[in-house]
């Protein structure tokens, strides 16, 4: 058994499992029937459980979900994503660490008292069990990294039958292609958001005007976006608020060709797929022209624009695997 | 928008990119209102210096073809496609003066006779 396997699958599990069940049964005998679980603003016991109470709320709630998560991406990491696994087992042993935690700061907090009214405030322990559990999620996660993962087969298919042109550059000539697209429905919800939040402050509502504001940016992040394609690449940005959607290092791109989008076959409109998570997007904002760029590792990416051709051309110009190389016959 | 410049031709990197920019205006790739990318990302991508950029774009300014404020980027103006097709004229009217050894003030008092 791989010791990552083994730190992710038992150690762990086996440590939260103790975390959980030692302090109980070494303070069983000095407990009082119920404990207090809720404490008021000014660290007043208010609510209580019984011990097998707070172990089933916690155990239901916090401990089981976390170390199935954590079993589940130690048996099962090669079937998922890359990111998936130290996403998961990070996030598995933060919630199965934190349940533990508060089971056994709350039984040690209540040793010797005869009443749950009279537990202390334990912002204290709370927060070392907060601190704690992270630090566990941390470690997991770390651990997690190096577990094999599935190369994902693509979504998204090649595209054999599309053109791949390319542009001749001499050695000091450099060329740029740029466009921005727009699907101008989302960017008219975006808009209606923005008209709606300035009205709304205009009646005093600050609250929901910033709600609203608020909720327009991703509506507009995704309503335009500037293709950029050089010698470094492909890279998608919003038009609006600048931030990068996706990049494909020239490095990696093995060929770039033209076809004609049909939205429903690529998942629909906006950005569909991941490259990351299913090795194959698309950033579709209309049907019609557009290009399609196949990474070396076999990922797809596919974006929509007026001038696949122009954009293609430079990127097969500065591609790894020169296009016409692929032809050659040996 | 293309934009393809010759790092190892005579005319200035700032000539070139103010010409190819001017051209996509003139041509209709870049209309008016149209935002240009942000100079970082274009000159990157044209492996040239942004001051080289900047200097091809306020030459642009002087032109009238775009609009550059802080903070907004550089946008194309309402007059540009006009104005654009004259600059291009102006540059070809000048390059074929210098060619054929006119001075400043034979050139002025050509085009104001015209006028």
């Amino acid at each position: 058994m791989n010791t990552r396997r083994l730190v992710l699958g038992v150690m762990i599990p086996t440590g939260v499992i103790t975390l959980m069940v030692i302090p109980y049964l070494v303070v069983r005998d000095r407990l009082p029937d119920r404990l207090a679980t809720h404490f008021d603003g000014s660290g007043t016991p208010d609510a209580s459980m019984t011990p097998v109470g707070l172990f089933l709320m916690m155990g239901l709630l916090l401990v089981v979900p976390g170390l199935l998560m954590l079993i589940a991406t130690a048996v099962a990491s090669g079937r998922m994503p890359r990111p998936a696994a130290p996403f998961l087992a990070g996030l598995g042993a933060f919630i199965a660490t934190l349940g533990a935690g508060i089971i056994a700061e709350t039984v040690i907090s209540h040793r010797d008292l005869s009443s749950w009214t009279d537990a202390a405030n334990p912002w204290f322990g709370v927060v070392l069990v907060i601190l704690g559990a992270a630090a566990v999620g941390v470690v997991a996660s770390v651990v997690a990294k190096g577990l094999p993962y599935d190369r994902m087969t693509p979504w998204f298919g090649p595209n054999p039958s599309g053109t791949a042109p390319r542009m001749e550059l001499a050695d000091a000539e450099r060329a740029v292609f740029v466009e921005t697209i727009s699907a101008w429905w989302i960017v008219a919800l975006g808009a209606s958001f923005i008209a709606a939040a300035v009205t709304v402050a205009a009646f005093g509502q600050w609250f929901l005007a910033v709600v609203l504001a608020f909720s327009a940016l991703p509506v507009l992040f995704f309503g335009s976006f500037r293709v950029q394609a050089d010698r470094t690449g492909l890279a998608t940005r919003s038009a609006f608020l600048g931030f990068r959607l996706v990049k494909i290092p020239i490095e990696d791109i093995r060929r770039a060709t033209i076809l004609d989008v049909e939205p429903m076959k690529w998942g629909g409109w906006g950005y569909r797929g991941s490259l990351k998570l299913a090795g194959s997007a698309a950033l579709v904002m209309r049907r019609g022209p557009g290009m399609h760029v196949e990474l070396s590792d076999d990922r797809v990416f596919v974006v929509t624009l007026d001038d696949p051709k122009t954009a293609a051309a430079i990127l097969n110009a500065h591609a790894a695997t020169p296009v016409a190389s692929e032809c050659r016959v040996r | 928008m293309l934009l393809k410049i010759d790092h190892s031709a005579k005319q200035p990197l700032h000539e070139q990119l103010a010409g190819q920019i001017r051209a996509a205006i003139v041509s209709g790739e870049l209309k008016p209102g149209d935002k240009l990318p942000p100079a970082r990302e274009l000159a990157s991508g044209l492996d040239v210096n942004v001051h080289t950029l900047l200097r091809a774009l306020k030459t642009l300014k002087e032109e009238g073809l775009v609009d550059m404020r802080r903070g907004r980027g550089t946008a194309v103006t309402a007059a540009a496609p006009r104005v654009g097709r004259l600059a291009e004229l102006a540059d070809e009217l000048v390059d074929e003066a210098k060619r054929s050894g006119m001075s400043k003030q034979q050139v002025l008092s050509l085009v104001e006779a015209k006028l």
